[in-house]
């Protein structure tokens, strides 16, 4: 993967997108404004919901305000990519990239490294804004969070090329990345603990790797465990990643060649 | 027009491509596994030297694109190989892409919200140049397309003109070995169209030996920049040389004739139906009261026409001009493609 390509695509999205001025301040100041109502619901959930986050942190509104950044990261995940690439092909953009002499890899991850990096940052605010709000979250197992984000964005990825994939190919994502951030945002332990869904659901909830990222992603920073204590969790999106990550190569292969064949790939 | 040399740069072998027609529902419901083909490039070769211009002529949907998108990696041919600087460009396509720069037509393929200077350097990066050599290089092909003077404004406060400009700028970035260009000049006007056919034939065909496959719909680019063009329909090449020389060829028997005695006996044999190429005759005669242009179709070549012209003054037939009329681009492939076609 090209480094320097890498940092070129990075840097004409930052461009373009620091050249809308409104908006990019409204959308770094939205995530923290949505944190201050955020908290006073928790507060009055507490109670409430207390009692069910145990293992998760103890705190309603640490447990939300971790489920929001990183949902809003898995959105980002999921749902950039096959929307840039949708309009670089009504556009002619895409052909002019697949153009150039660099991998297709590096293309699609320059696609997408800014808004994915820009959700981060926004997301580390709003971790911050928590803080100071009194939410403590422990440094000591960064390593541990840092290998679960990741994991998170892999596995994410992956669905994202899949979707890449249909979306070259036949110009479409049958909804795919709306169907995983549904059930994740639903499912994943966003807004309240897997524990409390009705028991079908929590079978179906196994099949959402958010779960076990947040989840381990909570005991991490919130409850100061290492690996050992999160290693399931941890293995199992390991697994979900690498299953992910694997069809979404594969999609994204056989979508490009199929596209040459079929000489859609320049179609716009 | 051609070169001396014979190195050869793009080497095209049987390339065939077809694709799937796309039908309509009925059909699909009725025959859903049915599938109905239409072939678009259908076993071409040819060869293009390095710093040779190459043309490709040919009706709309005779393949002419789909040929320069295979040669751009963007289609996978169905049969047959095509080389680039002897890399094959399915085997090796990404190596292909560093030889091989297509310009994409497309407006909206540049960063609207960047300035043209930022577009560059973001390709600049993307086809690998040096990051020592960026600023010379985009400073340069900003000049070839006279574009200096607005590198720091928004490409979409850039007209049409200036956008397609800087699409052939960021073509010519990469240095390619073989440039594919699909009506370049359309959009520029005829100004910038001249310095930029000046810029292909000095700086890039003669200067860097740079192979470029031109397709297009101008005369002016047909058969004062292109060493040699094909003539494709149906995905066939129909005729391969020089433009001037296919010209030539297919100029058949027509005469043009001004006179001062249109009706005399003597044409009356041979008058043809004229075409709109006799009002492009003398402009002196056209202004000249008087005289008139007669059509003649002479079969039996340049001896017939010369024993006719004699015939004329032995008669004392007032003859100000007489001359082998042209053929246009259009009536070139015109013609090709009819004679293809009359072929059993």
């Amino acid at each position: 993967m090209s480094v320097s390509a890498l940092a070129a695509l990075w840097r004409a999205s930052f461009l373009t997108a620091t050249s809308y001025r409104l908006r990019f301040v409204q959308s770094l100041v939205g995530s923290l404004i949505t944190v201050v109502p955020v908290f006073f619901v928790a507060r009055a959930m507490q109670p409430m919901m207390g009692p069910t986050i145990q293992s998760e942190g103890r705190d309603f509104f640490a447990f939300l305000v971790v489920g929001f950044a990183v949902m809003s990261f898995v959105v980002m995940c999921v749902d950039a990519l096959p929307s840039q690439v949708a309009g670089d092909i009504n556009n002619g953009f895409f052909e002019a990239l697949l153009g150039a002499p660099v991998g297709t890899a590096t293309i699609l991850v320059g696609l997408v490294t800014y808004p994915i990096l820009f959700t981060m940052l926004r997301g580390i605010a709003m971790l911050a804004l928590a803080a100071v709000l009194g939410v403590h979250f422990s440094l000591t197992h960064l390593p541990e969070a840092l290998v679960i984000v990741s994991l998170l964005a892999v596995a994410h990825f992956g669905v994202a090329l899949l979707a890449t994939g249909l979306m070259i190919a036949f110009r479409t994502t049958l909804s795919i990345p709306q169907v995983v951030i549904t059930a994740s945002g639903f499912l994943g332990g966003v807004y309240w603990p897997t524990s409390v869904i009705p028991s079908w659901v929590y079978t179906v909830s196994e099949f959402v790797p958010l779960t076990y990222g947040l989840r381990a992603l909570r005991q991490a920073v919130l409850e100061e465990r290492g690996f050992g204590q999160v290693a399931h969790d941890v293995l199992m999106l390991a697994a979900f990643a690498g299953c992910l990550m694997s069809v979404g190569v594969l999609a994204i292969s056989l979508a490009i060649a199929y596209a040459r064949r079929r000489g859609t790939l320049s179609q716009y | 027009m051609a070169r001396g040399s014979s190195d050869v740069s793009v080497r095209v072998r049987n390339l065939s491509k077809r694709f799937q027609v796309r039908r309509a529902w009925g059909e699909v419901l009725r025959a859903p596994m049915a599938a109905r083909w239409v072939t678009s490039v259908d076993n071409v070769s040819f060869e293009v030297r390095r710093g040779e211009f190459f043309g490709l002529l040919g009706p709309n949907g005779a393949g002419k694109t789909t040929l320069l998108k295979m040669l751009a990696t963007f289609i996978t041919p169905d049969d047959g190989s095509a080389e680039v600087e002897g890399t094959d460009i399915v085997a090796e396509s990404r190596q292909v892409r560093s030889l091989v720069v297509p310009v994409i037509a497309s407006e909206r393929s540049l960063y609207w919200r960047l300035t043209a200077r930022a577009n560059l350097e973001l390709f600049a990066r993307l086809w690998n140049v040096p990051a020592n050599e960026i600023a010379a290089r985009v400073d340069g092909v900003l000049g070839v397309v006279d574009l200096r003077d607005t590198a720091q404004k928004l490409v979409g406060q850039f007209s049409s003109g200036m956008m397609q400009r800087l699409l052939i700028a960021r073509a010519l970035l990469a240095e390619p070995r073989v440039l594919l260009l699909d009506e370049p000049t359309r959009s520029l006007d005829p100004v910038s169209a001249r310095a930029f056919r000046r810029f292909l034939r000095d700086e890039l065909s003669e200067r860097r030996q740079c192979a470029v496959i031109i397709a297009t719909h101008s005369a002016e680019e047909a058969f004062d920049l292109c060493d040699r063009v094909a003539v494709l329909d149906r995905g066939k090449v129909l005729a391969l040389g020089a433009a001037a020389d296919l010209a030539q060829d297919l100029a058949g028997n027509r005469y043009l004739v001004w006179t001062t005695v249109p009706t005399h006996p003597l044409f009356a044999s041979f008058t043809a139906e004229p075409d709109d190429v006799a009002e492009s005759a003398p402009v002196a005669l056209r202004d000249l009261a008087g005289w008139y242009p007669v059509t003649l179709e002479l079969p039996g070549g340049p001896a017939a026409a010369s024993a006719f012209l004699a015939t004329l003054v032995a008669a004392e037939v007032p003859v100000a001009a007489f001359e082998r009329m042209p053929v246009s681009l259009a009536a070139l492939i015109e013609k090709v493609v009819q004679r293809s076609r009359e072929r059993p």
